[in-house]
């Protein structure tokens, strides 16, 4: 069994130009993590989800990692006005600035348990992509996988 | 002078042999194709087995370990404070003192980052200070470029003012026999000028520019400084231990004490006061991690640069080198300070400063009978601590904590580039050296 059987064939997606606003739109009207972001020819460019919006929601000093992360926040009062106001004039900006472009998608030949490892690692609804082809075949999803497992439609 | 000739590889003349190592080491280490510690280690390890210098006098001899144990002892010093969120208190507990005016956030952060970079690692201060500095300028929504470029400035500064403040003068300080009271007394006055000056054209070239809404303002006002403080036991531990260790410092020569006793001291206690509470297993797992924060990429490369600079100084090379510098000054102790000064300042602007400094402090000490002895030349020192560690101002390159602000503001999406940090930085680091240079002229030779 490959990372082929456990995704899901046809994912929602987002082009790489539509906005942000239509991204988070996505997200809520699917109740979805997670989307991949594709060009015009539906190859794979990045990942867009709820923990890159997130990422965006906090000041730009606390997203620094390695040595330079700021450590504890609670000194920070930050109102819920705070958190609109760093999206407010954002919204109309392409999606693709705001994707992950840093994670490796999975390749369809991918071993289940190799597959199972990265979704346990890395928290995410991953990509499965053509390697040859940059091509977007998939995606996997914790709840493909439990669907797979359950003999249910994810 | 040339005591080892005899054991050289191919029975080859020693002076050539070592200043060969030595020049392919200095230029591999400009080139930064390889990390520093690789080719400091791999020179050491060629110097001792071309036979230039044994291995049981380059480590007996050659290898600085007051050094190495004060820096050492520092880091996990450093490493285990950070943890309580003290530096994060001070710098928002600053910023809250000018009511989170743009400007005298500028100078505040500027002097914070000053006194905490004069008593512990450049690098360390300005990763502590640097993330506080992005918040506090993204909620007045001001640009972070003065700030950041103050601070790179106020922590090559402010390092300058003491013992262990920055690599240069620890070295110097080990190699001499100075003490912490000597550097203050030298040094911290005119440090302190020069701190000072240095925020006259920061103000014109942008603080006076500074303004943020009064919204912004209040944003910044609601920050709780004692909510940074995330363990308040620690904090209490970390304070008593670092004021014990300047204490030692101050009193180190009555009390027979070498700086590297006491920092070493210090870390010790401080381990066991974090320590002690908690089971093997938790112990262990801390201990690690601390450790694990010891920059031993720098410790590993001022192990290897210690013996290559060993080799030629063994040689005879420096001492050679020495004899040329007093021919070309004519013998006058003015003029080589100057000169030293001047030199330190631009050849540390362009080039690392730990291998500069580690290089011309036998080289400077190899001219003190010239001057009639050791006592009679301790200008040359705080001429190469005030070049050296004041140089590294001049380029973006030009220090560690530089490239480590560099890297973070760019990071957050406020990148620094090297021409434009260079055109602002040089003249004022310029400006440093010149009020250095009266300095020299008028304390020790007027």
């Amino acid at each position: 069994m490959t990372c082929q059987t456990i995704m899901l064939s046809n994912p929602i997606t987002i082009l790489e130009s539509a906005g942000l606003a239509d991204a988070i739109d996505l997200l809520f009207r699917h109740r979805i993590k997670s989307l991949p972001v594709v060009n015009a020819n539906g190859l794979y460019q990045g990942l867009f989800g709820i923990h890159t919006l997130v990422r965006e929601l906090l000041p730009r000093a606390a997203t620094l990692d390695g040595d330079a992360r700021i450590g504890d926040l609670a000194f920070v009062h930050d109102t819920l006005e705070s958190f609109k106001e760093r999206l407010t004039g954002r919204l109309a900006e392409p999606v693709i600035q705001f994707a992950d472009t840093t994670l490796r998608p999975l390749v369809p030949e991918m071993s289940l348990v190799e597959t199972l490892l990265h979704l346990h690692r890395y928290h995410h609804n991953l990509p499965v992509v053509d390697p040859q082809t940059g091509r977007l075949l998939g995606f996997v999803t914790y709840w493909s996988v439990l669907a797979r497992l359950a003999d249910r439609t994810a | 002078m040339h005591e080892s000739s005899s054991h050289v590889i191919f029975g080859l003349n020693p002076f050539w042999v070592s200043l060969v190592l030595f020049a392919a080491t200095y230029i591999a280490i400009v080139t930064e194709r390889l990390n520093r510690a690789i080719i400091a280690l791999i020179g050491a390890v060629l110097m001792i087995m071309s036979g230039v210098i044994s291995q049981q006098a380059a480590l007996r001899n050659g290898v600085d370990f007051n050094t190495l144990g004060l820096l050492t002892g520092m880091m996990v010093i450093v490493a285990i404070t950070r943890k309580c969120g003290v530096f994060q208190y001070v710098a928002v507990w600053s910023a809250k003192k000018v009511n989170a005016d743009p400007w005298g956030i500028l100078v505040m952060l500027a002097l914070v980052t000053a006194v905490f970079s004069a008593f512990l690692d450049n690098v360390t201060t300005v990763l502590l200070v640097a993330p506080v500095t992005l918040l506090i300028t993204e909620e007045l929504k001001v640009d972070p470029y003065p700030y950041l470029f103050s601070e790179i400035f106020a922590s090559n500064i402010g390092g300058t003012a003491t013992l262990i403040g920055d690599p240069p003068n620890i070295m110097i300080g080990s190699a001499t026999g100075l003490t912490f009271n000597d550097f203050v007394w030298h040094l911290t006055p005119v440090v302190t000028v020069i701190l000072l000056a240095t925020l006259v054209p920061i103000y014109f070239l942008w603080g006076r520019k500074l303004s943020a809404t009064p919204e912004a303002r209040a944003r910044v006002m609601r920050f709780n400084e004692h909510e940074a403080i995330t363990d308040p036991r620690l904090l209490k531990q970390s304070l008593a231990v670092l004021a014990l260790v300047i204490f030692g410092f101050i009193f180190a020569h009555p009390l027979h004490l070498e700086p590297a006793t006491i920092a070493m001291a210090g870390a010790a206690a401080l381990l066991l006061l974090d320590n002690f509470a908690h089971d093997a297993e938790r112990q262990s797992e801390q201990v690690h991690k601390t450790f694990g924060e010891v920059e031993w990429v720098s410790i590993f490369f001022f192990l290897g640069l210690f013996i290559v600079v060993y080799g030629i100084e063994t040689a005879g090379v420096l001492l050679w080198l020495a004899n040329r510098v007093v021919e070309l000054t004519g013998g006058n102790l003015e003029l080589t300070a100057q000169s030293i000064l001047w030199v330190s300042a631009i050849a540390s602007s362009i080039v690392d400063n730990i291998p500069f400094v580690a290089t011309m402090i036998p080289l400077i000490g190899s001219m003190a009978p010239v001057y009639g002895g050791l006592q009679h030349i301790e200008p040359l020192w705080w001429s190469l601590a005030l070049g050296a560690c004041l140089g590294g101002n001049g380029t973006l390159i030009g220090a560690s904590a530089n490239l480590i602000v560099a890297g973070m503001a760019d990071r957050a999406g406020y990148p620094i580039r090297f021409l434009p940090f260079l055109l602002m930085a040089f003249p004022l680091m310029l400006l440093s050296i010149g009020i250095s240079s009266a300095y020299l002229y008028l304390r020790y030779f007027m």
